[in-house]
């Protein structure tokens, strides 16, 4: 795994996502730290577009039960298509801006930002160029 | 006498179409029985009525159901319960589908389990007269049956002496902290000759770590890996083999999180097996054997 370099929320790199799949009923996506962005396609949860581009952070099931893969809401909104348990996300905690990144589906351009010592990393292993290179 | 094995496991699913979907396509179970809200479903090696409740409504373990032998089995181990300190009550015959009476127990770790001794008895797929190996409408993983759980517990030690004193099972495996000054990080107990019918691990109490499918083997457990592709399964590690235990696994998660686990292989134990013991350094070893490294996933998922 390969430590993704901090980019900027301007740079849109084509080989990180196409700026055609947030036009298309989708959004962009930014990541704090580090403000890299990817797009989103339609319906796409966050966590399954920055696997889709190439990257990883801490995640758990993948499937909305267990919570690890939380990230906080800076900017924008999201919704949910799928119920969420209030055991894992509790009302509280959406007031809050907390978002369950796995099951969250943009609906406006969003800033998310991961949990604390977690980061970015590249999990391509063709090396998806990155933004800011 | 006493506690036969692990008989049924009541789920919380978010959607009920998607587990639906999971267990029988997925997994190979059959629906029997179908309520406003729950599902009811078997595997085909399994005789009773069902070993698997999925109701709507959040993830997680409403509780598991241990088959017991006698009636004076539960008396016994409700009595001894209550003398541990622990939480009791009466179900009664029908509250759940097909089972007789039992006894309700919190446990040290806040999961509940019931005990009862009747379930309806369906018969397996394929019959108890000439059976055919395998029936041959056998879908996705083809799973035998339901074989084990495992739990977080804040207090592995108190949970492991509750089993221990009150329902009778022994540890296979243990994991210390280290041997001179050894504090109990995980117990893997049984009450047949299987190497573990539940299992405690520490953790935060009252949630599910994860609960088992038994395959038949190694094969199996490759093809039910294959099946997971195809159906897009996320898959927490494996297919590997376990230090502890021995047997062959593949953990996963079901559509609304809950872990899922098939396995095959392991030992035999029974009333004079002795306990293995594992330390906290090779633990890596332990649960995975061939990569020898726990993945942060293992010790912080949970339902």
């Amino acid at each position: 795994m390969t430590q993704v370099t901090a980019g900027t929320t301007d740079s849109r790199d084509p080989a990180v996502s196409s700026p055609r799949d947030a036009e298309d009923g989708g959004a962009w996506v930014t990541v704090l730290p580090g403000g890299v962005r990817f797009a989103a396609r339609h319906a796409e949860t966050v966590l399954g577009a920055a696997m889709r581009s190439g990257f990883r952070y801490r995640f758990g099931c993948r499937r909305g039960g267990c919570g690890i893969c939380k990230v906080r809401l800076i900017l924008g909104e999201v919704r949910y298509e799928r119920p969420i348990a209030s055991s894992v996300l509790s009302d509280e905690e959406r007031a809050v801006g907390v978002c369950l990144s796995c099951r969250a589906v943009p609906i406006t351009d969003i800033i998310v930002e991961l949990q604390e010592g977690d980061r970015l990393r590249q999990g391509s292993p063709f090396g998806l160029k990155l933004a800011g290179h | 006498m006493g506690v036969m094995r692990l008989g049924f496991v009541h789920l919380r699913v978010t959607d009920l179409e998607e587990a639906r979907n999971h267990y029988s396509n997925t997994l190979g179970m059959h629906v029997v029985a179908e309520q406003p809200g729950k599902l009811h479903l078997k595997c085909w090696d399994e005789w009773d009525h069902h070993s698997l409740v999925l109701e709507e409504g959040g993830v997680g373990l409403v509780k598991l159901g241990y088959k017991c032998q006698t009636a004076e089995d539960l008396e016994k181990f409700e009595r001894r319960s209550q003398q541990f300190g622990a939480t009791t009550s009466r179900v009664s015959k029908g509250e759940n589908l097909t089972v007789g009476d039992g006894v309700r127990i919190l446990l040290p770790s806040e999961q509940t389990i019931e005990l009862y001794t009747e379930m309806e008895f369906s018969g397996t797929e394929t019959g108890s007269l000439n059976p055919e190996a395998w029936p041959r409408n056998i879908r996705g993983a083809g799973t035998n049956w339901i074989d084990h759980a495992l739990m977080p517990a804040e207090d592995p030690a108190l949970v492991e002496r509750f089993f221990m004193e009150c329902l009778d099972f022994r540890p296979a495996e243990r994991a210390v902290t280290d041997p001179v000054h050894p504090e109990l990080i995980g117990t893997w107990m049984y009450c047949g000759e299987s190497p573990h019918d539940i299992a405690f691990i520490k953790g935060p109490n009252g949630k599910l770590h994860h609960f088992a499918f038994h395959l038949g083997d190694w094969n199996d457990i490759l093809k039910a890996g294959d099946i997971f592709s195809m159906d897009d399964v996320p898959i927490d590690i494996g297919p590997t083999r376990h230090g502890i235990t021995r047997g062959v696994t593949i953990y996963f998660f079901d559509p609304s999180g809950n872990r899922n686990e098939v396995f095959a292989g392991g030992y035999r134990t029974g009333p004079d097996f002795p306990t293995i013991t594992w330390t906290e350094d090779q633990l890596g070893k332990g649960i995975f054997y061939i990569t020898r490294e726990l993945n942060d996933r293992f010790t912080t998922v949970f339902t």
